[in-house]
């Protein structure tokens, strides 16, 4: 085609023309490609992180309605709200038994479920390690009993944090905060610390989870604490027997674990008391655990306080349940699901995987939002400098094309060979500008990302500390969405940015590009009339 | 018979309402070389731009072997039947002699064996050098991008040559070689050469002369003048 060899042979002749196109073209493909790979990027990340996460959920109390419905501007006395509230906390809570969460584990969408029990208690000769006081206080301080004693519900709220910690919600305002929480996991597969490696044997054994001997596992911080070693007895003592004999219990220690991640929640201001220091926290079978309860409730007593409020010496315990699934899309499922199944609108089911994987993904996907804008901005400027190059290039022409319609070349050929040498310039622009963007697209996202995530850090820490407070008194369910954005694991890097689908993009770019800029030439030559060759002679 | 001819045709350039050529009959026939002569605005140029089919008559027609040419495809028309030697050549400055006379060929769209022997060949006919052939156009002289020009429009050997002064930048030596190339063309390859002239050289080398007169009644100065740019 000798339209093709003109167009090449026509480019190599004009060639500071071309090689002002060639640049512009090569910004606009250039950050084209960086932007384009940021938004890949952030899909790819998306989409590998979900194939990665295990999706769990759970189904827990609507803290918010309850917040709602005992709102401080509501009439009555703070007392009886809170009486209020916390008769509608129980109430809600034995909705929440392990047969009610069984009964929804049947959903088709659910692929796997498993449920603990935890319990708070005191040691009876054994100390509770406490980072947050700066030193350690024993169990049986008066100043650690009151003072946790003297916290209103949402003392418990630091226990949920840290998005990675599998520790159940202690519902409270219903007994004596001890200094050890004690976890029965059904199975194995429910100690997803355990799981996941933060948290490891380090000698011994695991438990058996049969109930037999109550025996249990316990951190190595705990054991040095106490001098305890594998084989040792523990007895922990109910805390809501304080009068009369105590009521203990005996474990035997047949493991010791190490927890890789920090013993304590880090947020400030969220931690209370010692049963918030993870160190503190002894796991055991379910059986075990649930044998313990039943007969602590069994020989329990009751009594009323001068304010009316009823309180048992039981040990107080709380189930929870997991739900796996095989996707996110199950998760989705089975949120209808269990909605059919009747489970009323005071209970919410959440992912916290999901919850965290939202999160982590966040800087990323703002910085998506952000390429996509810069990328049209680009195009559109991009485009309007093109074109008006094109418009005085045109102009240029015009001799060109009048010499060649007068020779006989078809204006649509005239056309073609204007449009080809635009197409190779543009083209050899995105090559290039691919491979530059391609080679920077990696660190310009991460660096960005970095910008992104300490942003996000200090709005979420700000508001930590704004609202940190709040968090704290509002419960289980304020602090945990609190700290989950400052505990997130962001996504901080990403591998490779530029891939085939933004190649692809990019071509596609250029070919709208050559098609926005070439259209004026096409318009031009198709109005020229052959006959103003003759009369202009520039 | 005819290859060309006009069948009472006239023409006035838009914007204005005054004939530039009127009722104009004039035949062509193959073996011989035509001369239209006449003062400067007296239609020469629209007249080979009203035959090369650059624009339409705005009365009568344009005969090519009888048919009316503005029911041909023009683009083919320009590009395979007639050659034409503009005034002011129409060539293309970014390309070379040989490349200009190539792209004629290209645009034709006939089958060559060697196009580019065969475009040296002409170059070589009508005096360039094979290294001023491989020259820019921009950097060969008048009479040198005069004969380019020539070279060009013999290159797919159309029936028709159409030249407006093919030799107003040339010497009389080399007026004549072209004349001889001329007259070769009709005489042994049975061409239709049609000349725009006001030289009398060339006129006298005519078979036959037509003379264009300027219409009477005065036109506006401004129509004069552009009329003589394009004349």
């Amino acid at each position: 085609m000798y339209i093709v060899k003109n167009a090449l042979r026509s480019i190599t002749r004009s060639l500071s023309r071309n090689i002002l196109i060639c640049i512009i073209a090569l910004v606009i493909a250039t950050s084209a490609c960086i932007a384009l790979s940021i938004k890949q990027s952030s899909a790819t990340a998306k989409d590998n992180a979900l194939k990665q996460i295990n999706v769990t959920g759970v189904i827990s109390i609507n803290e918010e309605k309850l917040q709602q419905q005992f709102a401080p501007s509501s009439s009555g006395s703070s007392s009886t709200q809170r009486k209020n509230m916390r008769t509608q906390m129980s109430t809600l809570e034995s909705g929440l038994s392990l047969t009610n969460l069984q009964k929804y584990a049947k959903a088709s969408s659910v692929s796997n479920f498993y449920y603990q029990i935890s319990s708070s208690m005191n040691g009876s000769g054994i100390d509770a390690v406490d980072t947050n006081q700066g030193n350690f206080s024993t169990s049986t301080s008066p100043t650690s009993t009151s003072s946790s004693s003297s916290k209103k519900s949402g003392e418990f709220g630091g226990e949920n944090g840290g998005g990675n910690s599998n520790a159940p919600k202690m519902f409270a305002g219903m007994g004596q905060q001890g200094d050890f929480t004690v976890i029965g996991y059904s199975t194995s597969k429910a100690m997803t610390d355990f799981v996941s490696g933060t948290k490891k044997l380090s000698s011994g054994s695991m438990f058996t989870f049969d109930g037999k001997n109550n025996s249990c596992i316990i951190s190595d911080q705990l054991a040095t604490y106490n001098s305890l070693k594998v084989g040792s007895t523990i007895t922990l003592k109910n805390p809501n027997k304080t009068s009369g004999t105590a009521e203990t219990y005996t474990f035997t220690v047949t493991g010791i674990y190490h927890n890789s991640e920090s013993s304590t929640s880090s947020s400030g201001g969220m931690s209370f008391g010692a049963s918030s220091n993870t160190a503190n926290q002894i796991y055991t079978s379910y059986t075990a655990l649930n044998n313990i309860t039943t007969t602590s409730t069994k020989s329990a007593t009751t009594s009323k306080d001068d304010q009316g409020n009823t309180t048992s010496t039981a040990l107080r315990s709380q189930v929870s349940g997991t739900y796996v699934f095989g996707t996110e899309a199950a998760f989705n499922t089975f949120k209808k699901q269990v909605k059919t199944m009747g489970l009323s609108d005071s209970y919410t089911v959440t992912s916290p995987d999901i919850t965290s994987f939202e999160n982590s993904i966040k800087p990323l996907d703002t910085l998506g939002g952000y390429a996509t804008i810069f990328l049209l901005i680009v195009l559109l400027v991009g485009g309007v400098l093109l074109a008006l190059i094109n418009i005085f290039s045109i102009r240029d022409r015009k001799y060109e094309v009048g010499v060649l319609a007068a020779i006989g070349m078809k204006k649509f050929k005239v056309a073609s060979q204007f449009v080809v040498e635009l197409f190779i310039v543009t083209f050899v622009a995105i090559i290039i500008g691919t491979s530059v963007g391609a080679a920077v697209s990696v660190p310009v996202t991460n660096s960005l990302l970095q910008n992104q995530i300490a942003q996000q850090t200090s709005t979420a820490s700000s508001i930590n500390n704004n609202f940190g407070y709040r968090g704290g008194q509002g419960g289980p369910g304020m602090s945990s969405i609190s700290q989950a954005s400052t505990n997130t694991n962001f996504v901080k890097q990403v591998q490779s940015a530029t891939d085939l689908n933004v190649v692809m993009e990019l071509v596609g770019i250029g070919i709208l590009l050559t098609l926005i800029s070439s259209s004026i030439a096409i318009i031009f030559i198709s109005r020229y009339e052959p006959l103003k060759i003759l009369s202009n002679r520039d | 018979m005819s290859i060309l001819s006009l069948d009472n045709v006239s023409y006035f350039y838009d914007g204005t309402k005054k004939n530039v050529l009127e009722n104009i009959s004039y035949d062509f026939d193959p073996g011989l070389i035509y001369a239209v002569v006449g003062r400067s605005g007296a239609g020469k140029t629209t007249l080979l731009s009203l035959l090369s089919g650059l624009t339409n008559p705005k009365k009568g027609s344009i005969l090519w072997n009888e048919k009316d040419i503005n029911k041909l495809n023009k683009y083919t028309y320009r590009s395979q039947y007639i050659g034409v030697i503009f005034q002011s050549f129409n060539l293309l400055p970014n390309l070379t002699a040989v490349e200009n006379v190539i792209l004629s060929m290209d645009i034709s769209g006939k089958k060559f064996n060697n196009k580019k022997q065969h475009a040296l060949e002409l170059l070589g006919k009508v005096g360039l050098s094979e290294d001023e052939a491989h020259r820019r156009v921009l950097k060969l002289s008048g009479g040198q991008q005069q004969r380019v020009a020539i070279a060009r429009a013999l290159s797919y050997d159309p029936e028709i040559i159409l030249a407006d002064e093919p030799t107003g930048n040339l010497d009389l030596e080399t007026q004549d070689d072209i004349l001889d190339i001329f007259s070769k063309l009709a005489k042994e390859e049975n061409k239709c050469i049609v000349l725009v002239t006001h030289s009398p050289q060339v006129s006298e080398r005519a078979d036959k002369i037509y003379e264009l007169i300027p219409l009477k009644g005065t036109r506006p100065k401004s129509d004069q003048q552009s009329n003589e740019k394009i004349g």
